[in-house]
C-alpha cells in the first residue's frame, strides 16, 4: 500500500502512545486501519467483525505501548489484529458461526500437526517459536513469504498467487512442500510423539 | 500439537518475516516492450559493473554496538582480506551448506579451527562439494550472498567417530572460506545409544572442560526463564568432569522435557544443575548436561534433541554434593523475548 503523504511518521505515533495522547489511536487507525482490517477480513470474512477487531487492536496497542516499543508499528498492529481475529474466530467457531479462509488454513495445518506434542506450557511455547523462526529463516525467501502469507495473514491461495505472480496450483505445491519440510523438522526437533 | 498452538506461534514469529511477506508484491508485466528496455538496462548495468568497484572503493563504515566489538578479524572467518570488512553489525559471516545427502546433516562450524586442538587431523575419508557464500550480521532476515559450490575434502578427527564429527578442508577458494584451516563439521543427526558411547565417540576424555555452571531451582527457572550462575572452586569442575567421564547408561528418553514421560515430570520441580561443557574437538563447545536429583542426566549437543540417561542417584548425588560444597553465586539471569527470539538480561540483586 502506498503511503499517504499526510500520514504521520511511526516514530511520532509511538511517541504519542508514550505520552498517553489519544491522537495516537486516530493516527494509527488512519495509517494502518485498512491494513489491519484486511488481515481481519481474511480470517473472519466479515466487514463488521473486522471493524470491531480494529477497535480491539487499537485498544490493545494503547494498553501495551508503553511498555512495548515496537520497531515496526505496522507489523506490531498487524500482529495484534491477526491474533485478536483468530481469538474471535475461535469464539465464533465455538458458537458454530463462521466458515472462512482460516478454516481451510486450520485444516491444512492439522495434516502436518498430527502426532505432534502439545506445547501448551509457556517455556515449550517459547522454544517452539524459536524453532519456528529458525525453520522459517532456513527457507528460501519466496517459500517463506508464501508460508507467512498463508499461515500468518491467512491469505487465500488465489490471493497469494496473484501477489507473487504465479499460478495457484504452484502456490499449493509450494505450501505442500513447505508443510512437509516443517513436518520433517518437527520430527527432528523432537516435537512428535 | 493443536492447530491453535501452531497458529498462536505463527502470531509470534520474527516481525521482519511478517514485514517482508507484506511488502513483497510481484505482478506480472503486461507490457512485452518492457523486456526490451530491461535488456538494454542489463547491458548498461553489465558495462557499469567494471567501473563500479572503482567508484565504490571505500572502506566500509565501522559499527560498534555499545562497547562490544566482535572479534571477527580472526582470519579463520574467511580469507584475511574478506574477513576484514568491518566489526560489529557490519561484519560478515560465512555460509556453508554441504551438497548431497551423505553429509547433509553435518553442520560446518566456522569459529573453531580443528587444528587448534593440536595434531589431531586423521586420514582423508571423502571429497565433497559445499555451497559457500556469506551473510551480514546486520541483515535480518538473513540474506545469502555470492553462493558458489566449492570443492572440499573430509578428514577424520583422531579419536572422534566420523559418524559424530569430521574435519573439512576446502581445496577451492569460495566467496568466504579459508583454504588454510580445517573446519569442524558436526553431525546434528548423530544418535548415540549410551552415555559412554557419547563420551567415547566425541573423544571427550581428551577435551572435556566446563565453561559455565548454573543452578536452576524450580520448573520455571530450570527451563531457562531464570537461572543462577555459579563459580566452582577448589577444582570441583574437574572433579565433576571426572565423574561424568566414568558414567554409563543407555539413552532412555529422547525429545526434551516435554515428552510427558513420568521420569521427566518427576524432575521438573526439583533443583537442576545445568553444566555447560566443551565436550569435544569438533565444535560442540556449548553443549548442556543437566544433572537431576533423581539419577537422570540429560544431554543436549549442538542442534541435537535432548537425550536422558539414568546414570543412578549415587552419581548425581555426588555431583550435587561437589557443587553445593564448592560453589559461589555469581549472578542471576532472566531470559525474555525480544523481536528476534530470547535474550538474556541480568536481574538486579
Amino acid at each position: 500500500m502506498k503511503r499517504k503523504e499526510n500520514d504521520m511518521d511511526d516514530r511520532k505515533i509511538i511517541e504519542l502512545f508514550f505520552a498517553r495522547d489519544e491522537k495516537a489511536l486516530s493516527e494509527s487507525q488512519k495509517k494502518y486501519g485498512r491494513y489491519c482490517e484486511s488481515i481481519s477480513k481474511n480470517i473472519l470474512s466479515s466487514d463488521e467483525d473486522a471493524e470491531e477487531v480494529l477497535n480491539d487492536t487499537l485498544l490493545s496497542a494503547w494498553n501495551s505501548i508503553p511498555p512495548e516499543e515496537p520497531k515496526s508499528l505496522k507489523t506490531y498492529l498487524g500482529t495484534l489484529a491477526r491474533n485478536l481475529s483468530l481469538d474471535r474466530y475461535r469464539k465464533m467457531k465455538a458458537e458454530k458461526r463462521g466458515g472462512c479462509e482460516v478454516s481451510l488454513c486450520l485444516e491444512e495445518a492439522e495434516e502436518f500437526l498430527a502426532d505432534t506434542k502439545s506445547i501448551s506450557e509457556e517455556y515449550e511455547n517459547r522454544e517452539f517459536i524459536k524453532f519456528l523462526n529458525d525453520f522459517l529463516h532456513s527457507l528460501p525467501e519466496r517459500e517463506c513469504d508464501i508460508f507467512v502469507r498463508r499461515y500468518f495473514y491467512c491469505d487465500s491461495t488465489a490471493s497469494i498467487a496473484h501477489r507473487f505472480g504465479i499460478k495457484e496450483p504452484h502456490v499449493l505445491v509450494i505450501l505442500s512442500r513447505t508443510r512437509k519440510s516443517l513436518k520433517k523438522a518437527l520430527q527432528k526437533g523432537g516435537y512428535t510423539l | 500439537m493443536k492447530t491453535n498452538e501452531f497458529f498462536d506461534a505463527m502470531g509470534k514469529i520474527d516481525p521482519a518475516l511478517i514485514e517482508r511477506a507484506e511488502r513483497k508484491v510481484v505482478k506480472k508485466s503486461h507490457f512485452p516492450k518492457l523486456i526490451a528496455i530491461a535488456a538494454a538496462l542489463a547491458l548498461l548495468a553489465a558495462s557499469m559493473l567494471a567501473v563500479l568497484p572503482m567508484l565504490l572503493d571505500t572502506e566500509p563504515e565501522e559499527s560498534v554496538v555499545g562497547e562490544e566489538t566482535l572479534d571477527l578479524f580472526d582470519p579463520f572467518y574467511g580469507s584475511v582480506e574478506t574477513a576484514q570488512t568491518g566489526v560489529g553489525t557490519n561484519a560478515k559471516y560465512p555460509i556453508f551448506r554441504i551438497v548431497g545427502y551423505k553429509y547433509s546433516e553435518y553442520l560446518i562450524r566456522n569459529a573453531y579451527p580443528v587444528e587448534m586442538y593440536g595434531e589431531i587431523i586423521g586420514e582423508k575419508i571423502d571429497e565433497i562439494d559445499v555451497f559457500n557464500g556469506w551473510g551480514l550480521f546486520s541483515e535480518r532476515p538473513a540474506v545469502e550472498h555470492d553462493l558458489k559450490v566449492v570443492k572440499a575434502e573430509v578428514y577424520a578427527v583422531n579419536g572422534v567417530a566420523p559418524d559424530a564429527g569430521v574435519a573439512i578442508k576446502f581445496v577451492e577458494e569460495g566467496p568466504f572460506n579459508s583454504l588454510e584451516h580445517y573446519y569442524a563439521a558436526v553431525n546434528t543427526d548423530y544418535e548415540f545409544t549410551s552415555f559412554a558411547d557419547l563420551i567415547s565417540d566425541y573423544n571427550a576424555p581428551a577435551f572435556m572442560s566446563m565453561t559455565e555452571v548454573r543452578l536452576e531451582d524450580d520448573t520455571v527457572e530450570r527451563r531457562g526463564i531464570e537461572y543462577k550462575k555459579y563459580d566452582l572452586k577448589n577444582g570441583a569442575d574437574n572433579e565433576i568432569i571426572k565423574i561424568l567421564l566414568t558414567l554409563d547408561a543407555p539413552a532412555e528418553i529422547t525429545g526434551g522435557y516435554n515428552t510427558g514421560d513420568e521420569r521427566i515430570v518427576e524432575v521438573k520441580n526439583k533443583p537442576t544443575l545445568n553444566l555447560m561443557v566443551n565436550i569435544d574437538s569438533v565444535g560442540d563447545k556449548y553443549c548442556n548436561i543437566w544433572v537431576h536429583e533423581n539419577g537422570y542426566i540429560a544431554y543436549m549437543g549442538f542442534r541435537q534433541p535432548v537425550v536422558f540417561f539414568n546414570v543412578g542417584k549415587e552419581a548425581t548425588d555426588a555431583i550435587f554434593k561437589l557443587f553445593y560444597e564448592n560453589s559461589e553465586h555469581v549472578s542471576t539471569v532472566k531470559v525474555g523475548p525480544n523481536d528476534y527470539g530470547l535474550v538474556e538480561y541480568p536481574v538486579n540483586q
